[in-house]
């Protein structure tokens, strides 16, 4: 046993037959039944932005991308759509007067950045021979230990489903008001894919904390390390660009409003990177001023948007609603602009998802266990 | 978009390379712990479906259950569960006389190196990889990788000349004797 090679050969014969397994035991989960946006972090909406664990627990609400009955009777766009100011902002003003405010926003101190969220997607559900449209709600508390030195623990509950318009409401009456609808995978024809029985009641409470790297393309620990000068913010993000592809843009403008609008309200960087990403996102060609506009919730904000081009979904208008008072964002919503694959049957205007930003802060107060 | 295909194709994926994750699991944790981190590695495996780099599934499954293993357990839970793994080791003689003791012994002084010794042994030694793709599972480069190979190596056979030939079960087992690695 005096050779090298021996030593390794003497180990490699006396690996012990427990490293075997009695079998393969099948999967744990079902990857063609787990949803869309936990399966792969790339979604229309910044989406390799929220955390897995988020998602992965909004099991329903990241069924997401709506398919209607192509006989649907036409909605009007629910609450958020715009209200036409007179003297409005134009996009890049809101853009670069919410820089300004976050750039002053004093560090938060606090052993965690706490980020708390309410994310919809609108499914087109089916029960019995009728089809009718309900809200996946769920809400997510993530927490982020900033010296990196604990798991992110990510809080999520399903909050049940809800049916979108009173029309979809009387549908759903008329159904029987059943406890349980058919689901189904949105395909790229904009049909539905044979749908699975989900409760529209609201889910238990869990926390997750087996993954800690929650952001598809930031490291937690990097998090406060985000450059707050536009260019180096753009320079950092694009080091992660990869050609896009799959739901994410492949044109580098669009991947980069996709992300950089992400840390504005995915996200719990600080002001002053927030502010870098608001200048960031003024300068990139295609954003429009939406005037004051309200989000899910009624609150009423700056709103700009810009197109998500994409084969996948159709285009999508990306809408982002501004605290004018913060800086902050209030929320977001998707709606289709254009539909195409998984919206063909979808009308513009209509609301694909959306998520309201509840509470961005630090904290020192102790993170939930369970 | 978790499309048929990449469903059909991730399935195969985890039938093929599910015994190699569990092996690395096991070695790495102990048999009892090994199940729950197979089914989380393939899991974020799967949400990380599309980032899978061509050609390289086993080192890139690999590396996820190293992060699921060492963000899910603590230290002392794993250092404690991987010492029970180990005394099994020694009970888990195959029943060929011949070379019994020399098994015994490379086991045993294998318990005494440190958890990135040993590490970088098995990567290569069991779980069959080069030292190109066991890099990529540790997230070093190769030639780091074959220095760090070498050393541990070195102390693995110092180990065992230091045991002499033991042929009973040595404490060193229980209580794994940690060699700081400075470039950790």
């Amino acid at each position: 046993m005096s050779k090298q090679t021996d030593v390794m050969k003497t180990l490699a014969d006396a690996r012990p037959a427990r490293l075997d397994p009695s079998g393969t035991p099948p999967l744990s989960f079902a990857p063609h039944a787990v949803p869309v946006a936990a399966a792969r972090p790339r979604q229309f909406r910044a989406a390799a932005l929220i955390p897995a664990g988020a998602l992965a627990a909004a099991a329903v609400a990241a069924v997401a991308v709506v398919v209607v009955n192509g006989d649907a009777a036409p909605v009007p766009p629910e609450s958020g759509s715009s209200v036409q100011a007179t003297g409005r902002l134009t996009g890049s003003q809101i853009l670069l007067a919410a820089a300004e405010r976050s750039g002053k926003e004093a560090p938060g101190s606090g052993r965690y950045l706490l980020f708390r969220h309410e994310n919809g997607s609108v499914l087109t559900v089916g029960s019995g021979a009728a089809t009718f449209r309900m809200t996946a709600k769920s809400s997510s508390e993530t927490w982020l230990a900033r010296a990196g030195d604990e798991p992110t623990r990510v809080v999520s509950q399903p909050l049940g489903l809800t049916p979108l318009t009173p029309a979809d409401e009387a549908a759903w009456r008329a159904a029987g008001s059943p406890a349980t609808v058919s689901v189904g995978k949105p395909l790229p024809n904009g049909e539905v894919g044979p749908g699975s029985p989900v409760a529209t009641g609201a889910g238990p409470r869990t926390v997750s904390t087996s993954d800690a790297d929650v952001y598809a393309f930031l490291p937690v620990r990097d998090l406060e390390k985000l450059p707050t000068e536009p260019a180096a913010l753009r320079a950092a993000l694009l080091k992660q660009f990869d050609g896009g592809g799959g739901d994410m843009p492949t044109d580098r403008d669009q991947w980069l409003l996709n992300v950089a609008s992400g840390l504005i309200t995915e996200v719990p960087v600080s002001g002053p990177v927030r502010a870098a990403a608001f200048r960031l996102i003024a300068d990139l060609p295609g954003t429009r001023s939406l005037g004051v506009v309200a989000d899910q919730h009624g609150r009423t904000g700056e709103g700009f948007a810009f197109t998500a081009q994409s084969a996948f979904t159709g285009a999508i208008e990306r809408r982002f609603i501004i605290d004018t008072a913060t800086g902050r964002a209030l929320g977001q919503e998707s709606r289709v602009e254009k539909p195409g694959g998984t919206t063909s049957r979808l009308r513009p205007g209509d609301l694909v998802g959306y998520s309201v930003v509840l509470e961005q802060t630090t904290t020192d107060a102790a993170p939930p266990k369970k | 978009m978790a499309d048929p295909e990449n469903a059909q194709e991730f399935t195969a994926l985890y039938a093929e390379h599910h015994p190699r994750v569990y092996a690395y699991a096991v070695a790495r944790a102990g048999r009892p712990l090994a199940d729950e981190i197979v089914a989380d590695t393939f899991l974020v495996a799967w949400r990380r479906f599309d980032r899978m780099p061509d050609g390289a599934a086993l080192p890139w499954l690999l590396g996820v259950a190293r992060n699921v293993i060492r963000e899910r357990y603590r230290d002392e839970e794993r250092q404690r569960a991987v010492a029970a793994e180990m005394l099994a080791w020694a009970d888990d003689t195959p029943d060929v006389a011949d070379g019994v003791a020399e098994r015994s012994a490379i086991l045993a002084a294998l318990a005494r190196l440190s958890e990135n010794d040993r590490e970088v042994l098995t990567l290569t030694a069991w779980d069959g990889l080069s030292a190109r793709a066991a890099a990529r599972v540790v997230n070093c480069s190769t030639a780091t990788f074959l220095v760090r190979l070498h050393r541990a190596r070195t102390r693995l056979e110092r180990a065992v000349a230091a045991a002499g030939e033991p042929t009973t079960p040595q404490p060193a087992l229980v209580k794994p004797v940690v060699i700081k690695e400075p470039s950790r």
